[in-house]
Parts: C-alpha cells; structure tokens; sequence
C-alpha cells in the first residue's frame, strides 16, 4: 500500500501524512482517556520487544559498566577511607539495631501484636529506561507469569525506587518516584508526620500535604508510610534537602540509573487490597 | 524459487532503514550512566528518520516514520503517538528539503540537521505538555536537542555504513518528491 502511495505522486503522499498524522492524534486520545486497550497494546508490545531489548542493552551495559570502573579506578583511595569509615559506624549500628530488635520482640511478644504480613518478593533485572523530559518510567523482565502485580512496590537496596503501573507476562513497566504522575504516601522518619512525595520529571521531588505543624528540617528522612495500602510501610524513600517558595524538595534515594536489579516486593494485606490488582486487570491505575 | 528469493531481497531492503530506525531508538531506551548525564535521551528516531528521507526516501515513507514513533513511544512509556506524530512531520519537512541536502559537504547537512532537530525536540515538548496538562520544564529538552545534535555525526556514519549495503532504486532519487 505504500508503495503505491509513493508512485502516485504528491496527492497520494498527502494523503499518507494526513492519514498517519490522523492515526497519531487519535492514539494520543485514545492514551489520554485512558483507554483499557492502548494500555493491554502497550503492555504486549513491550512484552515483544522485551527480549530485544533485553538483548540490545548487553553491550550498552558492558560499555556502561567499562566506563564505571574506569570512574571507580580514579577514586579508589578515597572510597577507601570513605568506606573503612563508614563501616566501623555501621558495626556500631548493627549492634544497636540487634539490641532494638531483641527488645522489639519482646515487646510485641508481650503486646501480643498482630504480625505484619511478610514481603514475598521477585528480583527482576532492569532492560529498559526512560529517564526522558516527559517521563520517567523503567522496564524490567519479570510479569504475570513471575508473579508480579500492578501496585508492586519496586525496591532496591537504598530504598523505594517507583511501583508496577504496567504488567505484560514477562515484562512489566515501573513507574519511578520522579515522574510527574507519582504521588507516594510518606512519613517523617523522626515525628512520623505524615506527607505526600510528588514527582515533576526532574531528579528531585517536592513535598505536598505536610501535616501542620510537622516540624520539617534538611536532613529528615523520610520512609513510605504504608498509607492507602499501596507500598509496605518503613521503607526508605528520601531526604529533605532543601525548601524554596514554601516547597521543602526531596533527594530520592535510589537513582534507578545506576540500578542493575530491582526488588518487587508483593505486599498484600490479605482481603484489604484486592482492588489494586483488579484495577491493574482492567488498566485502570495508569 | 527466484522469485521468491527477489521478494525476500526486496522486503529486506524495504525493511532495513524501518529497522535501523527501530534499534536506534531501542539502544536509547537502555538503562546506562555515563558521566551523570545520563537522565537526558538523545532522539534518535529523529537522525534516522532525517537520514534515510535525505538518502533513501523511498525507503523512509510515512509508514515508515509512524512505526519508529510508535516503538519509541511504546518502549519509553511516553504518551502514545506523540514520537510518531513528532517523526510524521520531520519526515514532511525534510522531503520538503531533501533535493536542497543531496551531494551537500557534511557540515551543511549537519547545520541542516540541527535546524530540524531543534523545532522537533520543542514540538515533542509541545505535545507531551497538552497531553500531560502541565508545563514541563523546557531546559531538558533544549539539552536534548543538543545532544541528538551531537550524536549526528556517528550515527549518521553508521547508517551510511547500511546505506551503502542496499541496492540503488532503479528510479532517480529527484523523481520522486
């Protein structure tokens, strides 16, 4: 068909550009209202194309993780001290961390504490990034078939990275704290005030809904709060690191570009949360 | 049995600037860090699509441009057809000028290319922003134009690498317009 397009001369092209550019714009509506099809589409393409992908981002990798180590070389000294430093703070802390655990036992023990659901999870490798100026969202070669729901939570060491938005059966697409569609519920580390994370597309996110008279400092950390369900409650999400026009801004601490594996931590308060995975059947959480 | 050997040589020659296009804009959707910038991504489905319309454009139709679009959109979670609609008028207005590019000194087609990368970077930036309802920031996207700037030169030698591979078209290229 467009062969014979191109041989009937410029009418016929016309009319190509025209018909295409017709196809786009209703794409980009059907996108918008959030149509259930263009998300299944979207989600089934990816599932295609993510071996390719997969198989395209090896070399990517292998120059990226050249260009690490090059990096890694020049600072080895330093990191040297750094980390010599920053483990015999961390021994300190263990100890610290295994007395509050034995006391934290105890305690429930004698509060006779519900236990919290436990974190089953699924270690996925990272094919795909978009770190674009429209949005931020990543890919990962584990779904459905691999047990993984929309509303996840995605984690990497230093914290919460996104959650599940998109799901195929071997691919699924997380959407990043950073994007401007993320809102995550969290609390203040010291007070436990609770707020809300948003992202803009930009590195940083901004702090919304700051309960009155939450008492908010550079350097406050802040964890999810388990909030509406969505995200295990305590896991480290960022830190205050600065305030502007009545805004307090906030570094995530996970940068998904240096991420290699991401965590997806099925966390399902039993007969709380079905609504998440059936708004994920139907598309509706994108 | 020749018959259907010329078919497969011509659906792969058809092919082939599609899909130069398509890993292009793949290599771009891979998680890398190179030098902490990595957050900005380089348009390629722009250099391909600007490439292929000034050598090949019987071989880049709209199609063509629409499906490369449509990947880019699809891997990057962008908002569908807005690559697509992006490349659709890249491809228009370089086959406006391709006759202007042809037998061109590098550095011409490179300026040109600047030209054209620019105004698309702003238009993706334009429709991103209806579609999301909000004003992104527009200093990304300047930076982005730079860089698939930048990146024209390489690329673009690659993909003369490829061009060389495929047969002539068996009518003049200035034909066809």
């Amino acid at each position: 068909m467009l062969k014979s397009a191109l041989s009937l001369g410029s009418v016929v092209q016309r009319f190509a550009f025209l018909l295409f550019a017709g196809l786009a714009i209703g794409l980009m509506v059907l996108s918008r209202i959030e149509h259930p099809a263009v998300s299944s589409v979207r989600a089934q393409a990816v599932d295609v194309l993510a071996p390719v992908i997969a198989m395209v981002s090896r070399p990517m990798a292998a120059i990226d993780s050249g260009i690490a180590r090059i990096d890694h070389f020049f600072d080895v000294y330093d990191e040297n001290v750094i980390l010599r430093e920053e483990n015999r703070r961390l021994l300190h802390w263990q100890t610290t961390a295994r007395q509050l655990d034995a006391e934290n036992k105890d305690f429930r023990e004698l509060l006779s504490t519900v236990a919290e659901p436990r974190n089953a999870f699924v270690t996925a490798r990272m094919i795909g990034m978009s770190s674009g100026t429209f949005v931020r969202t990543a890919l990962i070669n584990a779904g459905t078939h691999d047990g993984i729901a929309v509303g996840q939570a995605a984690v990497t060491d230093d914290g919460v990275m996104g959650r599940i938005v998109e799901l195929g059966t071997r691919s699924a697409r997380i959407l990043l704290l950073t994007d401007l569609n993320s809102r995550v519920p969290v609390a203040l580390e010291s007070s436990r005030a609770p707020a809300v994370v948003a992202g803009d597309n930009s590195n940083i996110l901004s702090l919304m809904f700051v309960a009155d008279g939450a008492n908010v400092q550079i350097g406050e950390r802040l964890v999810t709060s388990g909030e509406g369900g969505m995200l295990p409650p305590g896991l480290p999400v960022g830190v205050v690191t600065g305030f502007e026009d009545g805004i307090w801004f906030v570094t995530p601490f996970v940068d998904p570009a240096r991420a290699d594996f991401v965590r997806v931590l099925d966390y399902a308060l039993p007969g709380l949360l079905p609504t998440t995975r059936e708004a994920g059947a139907a598309g509706q959480l994108w | 049995m020749d018959g259907k050997v010329g078919k497969l040589r011509q659906a792969l020659v058809a092919l082939a600037p599609p899909l130069t296009g398509i890993v292009l804009v793949l290599i771009t959707a891979t998680p890398l860090y190179i030098g902490h910038v990595g957050q900005i991504m380089p348009q390629m489905g722009v250099i391909a699509v600007f490439f292929w319309v000034i050598y090949r454009p019987d071989l880049m139709s709209y199609g063509a441009a629409f499906a490369i679009g449509l990947v880019a959109d699809l891997v990057t979670g962008a908002p569908l057809g807005v690559s697509a609609m992006v490349l659709l008028v890249v491809r228009r207005v370089v086959l406006a000028q391709q006759r202007f590019f042809i037998g061109k000194p590098f550095h011409v087609l490179w300026s040109g290319f600047a030209l054209v990368a620019l105004p698309a970077a702003l238009l993706q930036w334009l429709l991103a922003s209806i579609y999301l309802f909000a004003g992104l920031e527009i200093v990304p996207v300047l930076l982005q134009a730079a860089l698939t700037t930048v990146l024209f030169p390489p690329v673009s030698w690659v993909l003369t690498r490829c061009q060389v591979l495929l047969p002539m078209p068996r009518t003049p290229l200035h034909n066809r317009s």
